[in-house]
């Protein structure tokens, strides 16, 4: 084990000076020094490195002359240490080793492996503890009576076959995939009714011991696998509807799907190719939009979770009852036009009556209506002003006659102009690419050129005494649907009531939208064009769909099978760097941090391997055991160095709220099913607490809850004193104290501590409990310092 | 805790691009920055276009311009719309303000005026993202956490950003306005509330006695205290109880600070709190001035969610919401100007974008609609130039011409004042070094 040890520190501190010295070359010399080659250097790569530039001198002088006096690079001197780097690489004989080390094939690392570990084995005490809230996330409230030899097998065994493994373990994947149930549609919130099918699907995933390559193809291309749950990974968004312009917002979605499958599932960072290549890593603007590629050829779908048959059975009834919404909505569209024209006739009389107050032979209501709309001040009708001047019949009949005619000529540009815009239609020769988004939300992608046309309009001030005299609202001779169905008669009276019926029918009859999942599905195939800088509005060269090159070891893998999706989840899902990330990840949450402390990020600018060795091994286990999750952890935690780990963690926001609950006695285990509002009543798991992307929880904010928008790398703990205020003063803390004060008070303190922190109280606890007491604190006030201390919120 | 000690551990290429605290001088130790939500006409306040009287009523058919240029969410044809309100020149400066702002007009010697920032998007959502985040999409953090980020707090005993909507109506995606984006939630904005209690928690509950408080809190200390000491090689533990007496002192400081009942009547009537329709804005204006006097760095307030949205009317929009605003803006540059604190508070006037010389010919009232082309906003005190006005833009207000400068530019320049470098004031996430100028902004020189 030593040995090993040693092997690891010698190979990661040679590969330290020369990483170090690449990401100076990258970060500081790369723009000019990189694909552009100024002066015929380039010092991305060890062949153009031992080239050297065109003035023929070796390129390690070159290159320490330049630094050290500053000309180079020009934006502003080296920092001394990064200088140093170079001058102690270049010392060093200014190796090349060649491929970074994230880049290549998995090394096989043979024999059996014990990982290095320093600290004492724990007690038992502290690893029960440690076990229960690293494979459950939950407190071990219930007394471990097993101590025979082996009982941490057995242990083991037990809890990682609880449901409750699946939701601590499927949560922690729910941060890769920035789960969540809404998006901002631009104007509103967007819910997403059928989300936490996804997050039981994950769960589900965890407990059942789906191997995490299938796990993986699933959330990329579940609907050729059998396994459409999964596709929430995309299908729940983030989407940007009508945030921005579709070509910008439809290009942004895919940006954040190109950044979770690199991130989250291989550790690479190819989202930084999207407006110029990689600074650091050798991926090219061509492969970022050649895999961006895939997501343009994939489009929003649900899968629904009942027959086919039911489903089309739904949507066409949903279908036949917007159509009769919209027929009825139309008719009565076309009878308010026609009781316009009837009382335009003769509207005089109103006019007269509105001034009059008399209604005698006249619609009452439609005189009440020209009574108001008289009294409005002069702005509101200036057209009406000599009318005003003197009030006559004969100038309210001319008024009339005005109106008439103005109604005679809008129907005629009207009718033009329905005409001119049927026929620039046709005449359109761009198809649009409709993509309809969650919600039945439409974004065309591209508009149609030629579809603009001039229509025709009436002069202003005509279109505007019209307009309100008739159209708007407030218009005394308006007919809204209501007045409408109140004055017509005979035919059309009939045919309303037959309207009425068959959407009253529709809507009756229609019941609540099945169940489903949200995913993606093939869509017409597209390779996309690169956007120059970025910038969707400035397109450049086609760039056929492929996976990017450094991945596939310099080789050309197609992804134009469909979308491309399928192929693209076969590799990614077998990838030496998906196994990678995975055990670096389960790592990280065993022992909280990772071998690779930027678990999302294994390029040159990311961490190197704290243990090349133990993470190679790690990997090549992983794969051995057919991407066994569960096996995995299994073997971590029995290890010895799981058992001596000094790592202490605090527990993130579920953790913590799921602890309150399962002490004071209020947690309801039920496994699955809707997301519930985050509230004192709600006494589920957190991981059942909706989850906002537009507005996330206030309280798991507090408590380092990542954002919803974006994959999350790992977690952060803040310490900030709104977190302390939480605790002293929070509703949902007094709940808990309060229900966890009546056990203690039932149960006694030497009991309630056992139930806590499995532990007896010391002699000075038991002393200065006493005292609190007894100087008036009650038992509610004592539980609550019990939630807040840091023994309740560490894990050792 | 300042960002080196945050951030080792994250990332090893991350730590060689960060140095705590102020990257230069700073000329401002505070912002407090006025959201005025919907968007500000420049037309109607700091950008007078006597072309446009000229032109009222004429319609302008734009399908003959840049599409970019085109006014494109709304109705065409469009007509022109000179302004209701009339321009004088105010102060020893002699810049030029409408009578929609009498009580700012009378402090212009105070005041940077940029009338020719532009940005990237009409909407109002993606639009206010980008005023307060840089971004037009959700998930980036906020310039106020950007700057608490950079420069930590001025006080422990109060959060170090502070934002203050009105709750009337909050900004799109609300707290994520404020939010810390993907640095460490300590960096978040804390939201004053409208309530008794003005941050979340804040108060103990009301049937718990003092000394039952005094008590529960030593209690908590000894506890803390004997685990820590098992435990001296984790400082985060002490840490976390150094974060209790904290909170316990916020418990004392924030009511303290923000009490405004017993400042004096003529500065509550200055602020306008004695009239209904300035007390909301003004109580926020006045509260500002207290924080940042005990060391708060970045207040913000927001008028209510699309509330200068000035589309169907612009004189009844701009008047009301000018009446909410104006004269509690020029009480807090008076009360900061006297009590010697403009010089190191920034403050800053700003919109999500300006509005349109024109409005759809239909319209009966005149309003104006988004426009990313131009705004004019302002920044007072904190080392800005007072007196100044840059930025022109076309004879009907449409476009910015001359001196033309990007939201980021602003945000470069409100990090500038602070004594932060927007280049150097980075975050290491999803592989690149993040910056709330995403590639960097310009300085506003000609203001500085």
């Amino acid at each position: 084990m030593k040995w090993l040890c040693f092997v690891a520190v010698c190979f990661s501190a040679l590969a330290g000076v020369e990483d170090d010295a690449r990401r100076v070359l990258a970060g500081r010399c790369g723009a000019c020094h990189g694909a552009t080659a100024m002066g015929g250097l380039r010092l991305d790569s060890a062949e153009g490195f031992l080239k050297g530039g065109k003035s023929g001198r070796p390129a390690q002088e070159m290159l320490l002359s330049a630094v050290r006096s500053g000309v180079m690079p020009p934006g502003g001197k080296l920092k001394p240490e990064e200088v140093a780097t170079l001058e102690e690489w270049v010392a060093g004989g200014a190796k090349w080793a060649g491929e970074h080390w994230a880049w290549k094939p998995l090394r096989t690392v043979s024999g059996s492996f014990d990982f290095p570990a320093d600290g004492p084995v724990a007690d038992r005490r502290t690893l029960v503890r440690r076990l229960y809230f690293d494979l459950t996330g939950l407190p071990p409230v219930v007394p471990e009576k097993d101590t025979k030899p082996g009982w941490q097998g057995r242990l083991v065994d037990r809890l990682i076959a609880s449901p409750q493994f699946g939701e601590h373990w499927g949560r922690h994947w729910l941060d890769v995939a920035r789960y969540g149930e809404d998006d901002f549609s631009g104007t509103a919130v967007q819910p997403y009714p059928n989300a936490w099918r996804y997050r039981d699907w994950v769960i589900g995933a965890v407990n059942r011991n789906l191997p995490y390559d299938r796990f993986l193809m699933a959330q990329l291309a579940g609907d050729s696998i059998g396994e459409a749950g999964g596709l929430g990974l995309t299908g729940l968004g983030p989407w940007y509807y009508g945030i921005s312009q579709p070509p910008q917002a439809r290009a942004d979605e895919r940006h954040d799907r190109v950044d979770v499958v690199s991130r989250g599932m291989l550790g690479v960072t190819v989202a930084c190719a999207r407006c110029h290549d990689h600074k650091y890593d050798p991926f090219s603007q061509k492969d970022y939009y050649a895999l961006s590629g895939v997501f343009a050829s994939s489009a929003y779908k649900e899968y629904p979770l009942v027959p086919e048959a039911e489903a089309v059975a739904w949507r066409e009834q949903k279908k036949q009852l917007d159509a009769a919404e919209k027929k009825l909505e139309k008719f009565l569209g076309a009878q308010a036009e026609v009781l316009r024209e009837k009382f335009a006739v003769g509207m005089w009389r109103y006019m007269m009556g509105g001034l009059t107050g008399d209604a005698t032979g006249l619609n009452a209501e439609l005189v009440m209506r020209w009574c108001e709309y008289l009294k409005k001040p002069e702005e509101f009708h200036p057209y009406l002003k000599s009318f005003f001047e003197g009030p006559s019949e004969e100038k309210a009949r001319a008024f009339e006659a005005l109106m008439l005619d103005i109604a005679a000529e809008k129907k005629k540009v009207d009718e033009e102009n329905r005409l001119t815009v049927e026929a620039a239609a046709k005449v359109a020769v761009k198809p649009k690419r409709t993509i309809v988004l969650p919600g039945g939300y439409r974004s065309d992608e591209d508009f149609n050129p030629g579809a603009d046309v001039a229509v025709k309009s009436i002069a202003r001030d005509r279109y505007v005494a019209y307009n309100r005299t008739f159209l708007e609202g407030g218009a005394p001779m308006r007919f809204p649907s209501e007045l409408t169905v109140r004055l017509i008669e005979g035919a059309a009276k009939a045919e309303y009531e037959v309207l009425k019926a068959d959407r009253d029918r529709l809507k009756k009859s229609l019941p609540e939208k099945y169940p489903y999942f949200d995913g993606i599905g093939e869509f017409e195939s597209w390779d996309l064009n690169l956007d120059k800088r970025g910038n969707p509005e400035d397109p450049g060269e086609v760039v056929p769909r492929r996976f990017p090159m450094v991945l596939s070891g310099g080789k050309v893998i197609p992804l134009n099978q469909g979308s491309g999706r399928l192929r693209l989840a076969e590799i990614v899902a077998h990838h030496p760097l998906a196994a990678r990330v995975a055990v670096n990840r389960i790592w990280m949450h065993l022992f909280g941090e990772g071998i690779v402390r930027t678990p999302s990020n294994f390029g040159l600018a990311g961490d190197r391997p704290r243990n090349p060795e133990l993470l190679e091994y790690l990997a090549g286990r992983f794969v051995g055991l057919n991407y066994d999750v569960k096996a995995m952890v299994r073997e971590i935690v029995l290890s010895a160095t799981y058992q001596r780990s000094t790592a202490r963690k605090r527990l993130t926001a579920e953790q913590f709220r799921d602890a309150m609950l399962a002490v004071s006695g209020r947690l309801d285990l039920k496994v699955g099913g809707a997301s519930e509002e985050l509230k004192p009543e709600m006494r589920r798991r957190t991981v059942y607490a909706k989850v906002g992307r537009f507005q996330a929880d206030e309280t798991l904010s507090l408590f380092d809850l990542p954002s919803a928008a974006v994959t999350c790398e790992q977690r952060v703990v803040t310490n900030v004193p709104l977190q302390k205020l939480f605790y002293l003063n929070s509703e949902m803390v007094a709940v808990e104290a309060a229900a966890l004060g009546e056990r203690f008070r039932k149960m006694g303190l030497k009991r309630g501590y056992e139930l806590v922190f499995q532990r007896a109280p010391s002699e000075s606890e038991k002393l200065a409990a006493k005292e609190f007491l007894a100087s008036g604190g009650s038992w509610k006030q004592f539980a609550q310092v019990i939630l807040s201390t840091n023994e309740f919120s560490y894990v050792d | 805790m300042n960002r080196r000690q945050f951030t080792f551990g994250l990332s090893a290429a991350a730590l060689s691009h960060l140095e705590a605290g102020t990257h230069h001088a700073a000329k401002a130790d505070a912002c407090i920055f006025l959201a005025m939500l919907g968007g500000v006409s420049q037309i109607d306040t700091f950008d007078p276009k006597p072309k446009l009287v000229d032109l009222d009523g004429k319609i302008m058919d734009w399908s003959k311009e840049k599409k970019t240029d085109q006014p494109n969410l709304f109705a065409k044809p469009r007509k022109f719309v000179a302004s209701p309100f009339k321009f004088q020149k105010y102060g020893q400066s002699g810049r030029e303000v409408s009578e929609l702002l009498p009580h700012t007009a009378k402090m212009v010697d105070e005041l940077a005026v940029c009338r020719s920032v532009q940005s990237d998007n009409g909407n109002h959502p993606a639009a206010v993202f980008q005023m307060n985040t840089g971004f037009i999409i959700p998930g980036n953090p906020s310039m106020g956490a950007w700057v608490t980020y950079g420069l930590g707090t001025g006080n422990q005993n109060l959060p170090a950003f502070v934002a203050m909507p009105d709750f009337r109506s909050i900004p799109f995606s609300g707290a994520q306005q404020w939010g810390s984006g993907y640095l460490p939630a300590e960096f978040q904005g804390t939201v004053l509330r409208a309530t008794s209690e003005p941050i979340r928690d804040l108060a103990s509950p009301g049937n718990v006695a003092p000394e039952a408080i005094k008590a529960e809190r030593e209690a908590l200390r000894g506890m803390n205290g004997s685990f820590a000491a098992l435990r001296a090689d984790y400082p985060d533990l002490r840490a976390r109880m150094d974060s209790y007496e904290l909170a316990y002192r916020m418990q004392l400081e924030v009511p303290r600070v923000l009490s405004i009942e017993a400042e004096p009547e003529q500065v509550k009537e200055a602020y306008g709190l004695n009239d209904p329709v300035t007390a909301s804005f003004g109580r926020r204006c006045l509260m500002a001035r207290k924080l940042v006097e005990a060391g708060v760095r970045f207040v913000e307030i927001f008028t209510p969610s699309q509330s200068w949205d000035a589309h169907g009317d612009i004189r009844k929009n701009h008047e009301k919401n000018a009446r909410e605003t104006d004269k509690p803006i020029a009480a807090l540059l008076a009360d900061l100007k006297q009590r010697g604190m403009l010089k190191k508070t920034l403050v800053v006037y700003m919109g999500e974008f300006g509005r349109t010389p024109d409005t759809p010919a239909e319209q009966k009232t005149p309003g104006r609609d988004h426009n990313t082309r131009c705004q004019s906003m302002w920044f007072a005190g904190g080392g800005m130039k007072g007196g100044s006005m840059i930025g022109t833009t076309d004879e009907i207000g449409h476009k910015a011409v001359e001196n033309v400068y990007h939201m980021h530019d602003v945000h470069a320049t409100i990090l500038n004042q602070m004594g932060l470098n927007d280049m150097r004031l980075t975050y290491y996430f999803g592989g690149r070094n993040r910056r709330l100028t995403d590639l960097g902004g310009r300085l506003i020189k000609e203001l500085i």
